[in-house]
């Protein structure tokens, strides 16, 4: 096994200790059981209507950014607050190439719990409707939303213990209010970002969410994903060039 | 100025003599001039001294610098000031360097919910080495720990923990091992075990540094010793060497005899005695010359008449060397 992979495989792992886990997963079913209850013996348009504002909106507004960050701002930083970054930091490993498997690490974890809301909301929609390809359109939208929350939050969460904190701030006062706000904004919102891969994707989606809302073409949304990235991997490389690891 | 006295007060050592005892004739670990400091406070100052293949002890009271010393050279932490090379390369620049060297923190820094046995295999695979069950099978004899590799680290005794860092940092065959207070929570059957373990590999040509502040461990582990106090270099050498070098240090010698006060007053004339103290069948003498007073008892003794049944100087150990250098500093 090369030491990326080695690498790879005990950050996914670490990133998901059981017990959080299986409270994340119960997290993420919300959206769906919200979406059952509140479009009971609504009409199919009505349905969809709801699947779209009330499941997607709860699911990349608030479940996934929640998830993702806890999972994203831990994955170097838990190692350092243990001490164990040590262990993987005095390695023959490039910088560039712990920075980019730790994100790796971050946004398979944390999209492995994502799914978990996908599926269940896009299941029960798929139940209601006989559309599954509403469930595409989520996960695609959940996994650049996902890659954008960890592109950012891998490299807060080593450099500030209180990553999580500032996460949850940055959603309820940023993404949830200014930029919810001034529409210029709203494209630099992860969550924004995400949405607007699934609006693309999902028929008729688009004609319900406003432009506040998912604000971006599908190619936008990935050019400015790549971006997330590009910039995560560089910021994370420096810092564990030039920072102090213990 | 004697030698002891210049290596305290050493500032910039361009060119290190090859007599300097803080230097090895071919190191594989060079630190000029290095300084570390975290806001107001100063860790390491101005700290020259270079390491080679064979066993040194970094020796030096809690806060003195030792860790971060060690986290300099392992390039875990930059310098603030001087520079550090590893195998002719600075750490924190070139990675490469990390497939010849390992790093035995003094933290619990562990994955605890690991197996012994998994973290060494871990270990290997992220150094890209042999990683084979043969291996793996080695660094944990090695250490002594197959009884317990199978289970969760997060169980383990703080001495089986420094055990099974040591067998991962082992398994990457390392040329360049790091031990920070690696005897640390370990009992006296683990402890001689590493330490011949240390011993086994700096006779094979590894550089292996160890860090104590247990004077007793380091005077056992190391042909060489680093002291270390206040972030600055007290002392180098052999614990013999060093100990030699302090010639402005008084020596305590206690002198077994069976006419104390005579023959303390006898020897309390001489140029070399600074004190006598006397005692039920023994007095003990402190003296700027060692060797004058060990010419000089026989023949008072003889004189007087006096049996004299021993001559032992009480501070030979490192703790009294190591309690006179942090005075001094």
């Amino acid at each position: 096994m090369t030491p990326i992979l080695a690498l790879l495989r005990v950050s996914i792992r670490q990133a998901l200790p059981v017990r959080r886990s299986v409270m994340l997963a119960i997290l993420e079913t919300a959206p769906g059981l919200i979406y059952l209850f509140a479009t009971t013996n609504r009409t199919a348009d009505a349905a969809f209507q709801g699947a779209v504002e009330i499941g997607a909106g709860t699911y990349f507004a608030l479940v996934l950014p929640g998830v993702s960050i806890v999972i994203a701002a831990g994955v170097l930083g838990n190692e350092r607050r243990d001490l164990t970054l040590s262990f993987i930091a005095l390695r023959p490993i490039p910088r560039v190439g712990i920075a980019a498997t730790k994100l790796t690490a971050a946004v398979t974890a944390a999209f492995a719990l994502n799914l978990v809301g996908a599926v269940v909301l896009g299941g029960s929609h798929a139940i209601r409707s006989g559309n599954w390809s509403f469930f595409g359109a989520l996960a695609a939208g959940a996994l650049v939303a996902t890659i954008a929350y960890a592109s950012v939050y891998v490299p807060l969460g080593f450099m500030t213990d209180r990553a999580v904190l500032i996460g949850v701030a940055y959603l309820l006062i940023f993404e949830n209010g200014i930029a919810a706000l001034l529409t210029g904004l709203a494209a630099l919102s992860p969550w924004r970002v995400g949405i607007s891969v699934f609006a693309d994707l999902a028929d008729g989606a688009r004609l319900i969410l406003d432009s506040s809302t998912a604000p971006l073409s599908l190619g936008r949304a990935l050019v400015t994903t790549a971006i997330y990235v590009a910039v995560s991997i560089g910021i994370t490389t420096r810092l564990l060039r030039k920072r102090d690891l213990a | 100025m004697s030698d002891y006295s210049s290596a305290i007060e050493r500032e910039v050592p361009t060119n290190p003599s090859p007599l300097d005892p803080a230097f090895v004739p071919s190191p594989t670990i060079e630190v000029v001039n290095a300084s570390k400091w975290f806001g107001q406070k100063v860790a390491v100052s101005n700290l020259s001294c270079s390491f080679g293949p064979g066993v040194t002890g970094i020796l030096g009271p809690n806060g003195a610098g030792k860790t971060t010393l060690l986290r300099m050279i392992s390039g875990l932490t930059d310098v603030s000031g001087g520079s550090v090379k590893v195998l002719g390369v600075n750490p924190r620049k070139d990675y490469h360097v990390f497939g010849s060297t390992s790093l035995v923190p003094d933290e619990d820094a562990v994955y605890a919910e690991m197996t012994g046995r998994r973290l060494v295999s871990y270990a290997a695979q992220l150094a890209n080495t042999d990683a084979s069950e043969a291996a793996i099978d080695d660094a944990i004899t090695s250490v002594a720990m197959e009884a317990a590799a199978h289970r969760s680290i997060g169980g383990y005794s703080k001495g089986m923990r420094q055990r099974i860092k040591v067998a991962a940092a082992l398994v990457t065959k390392p040329e360049v091992l790091i031990l920070d207070e690696p005897l640390n929570g370990t009992d006296p059957v683990q402890r001689a075990h590493l330490i011949d373990l240390f011993h086994d590999l700096g006779d094979a040509g590894r550089t292996v540094i160890v860090s104590s502040h247990v004077l007793e461990e380091v005077e056992r582990v190391s042909s060489r010793v680093i002291a270390i106090v206040d972030g600055r270099l007290a002392a180098a050498g052999s614990v013999e060497a060093i100990r030699a070098a302090m010639n402005d240090k008084p020596y305590v010698v206690r002198i077994a005899t069976d006419r104390p006060r005579e023959l303390g007053a006898a020897l309390f004339s001489s140029d070399a005695v600074l004190s006598v103290e006397a005692g039920q069948g023994s007095l003990v003498v402190r003296t700027t010359d060692i060797v004058a007073l060990g010419r000089l008892t026989p023949a008072l003794a003889s004189a007087l008449p006096a049996r004299l049944s021993a001559f032992k100087p009480e501070d030979e150990s490192l703790e009294s060397v190591f309690r006179y250098l942090v005075e001094r500093s």
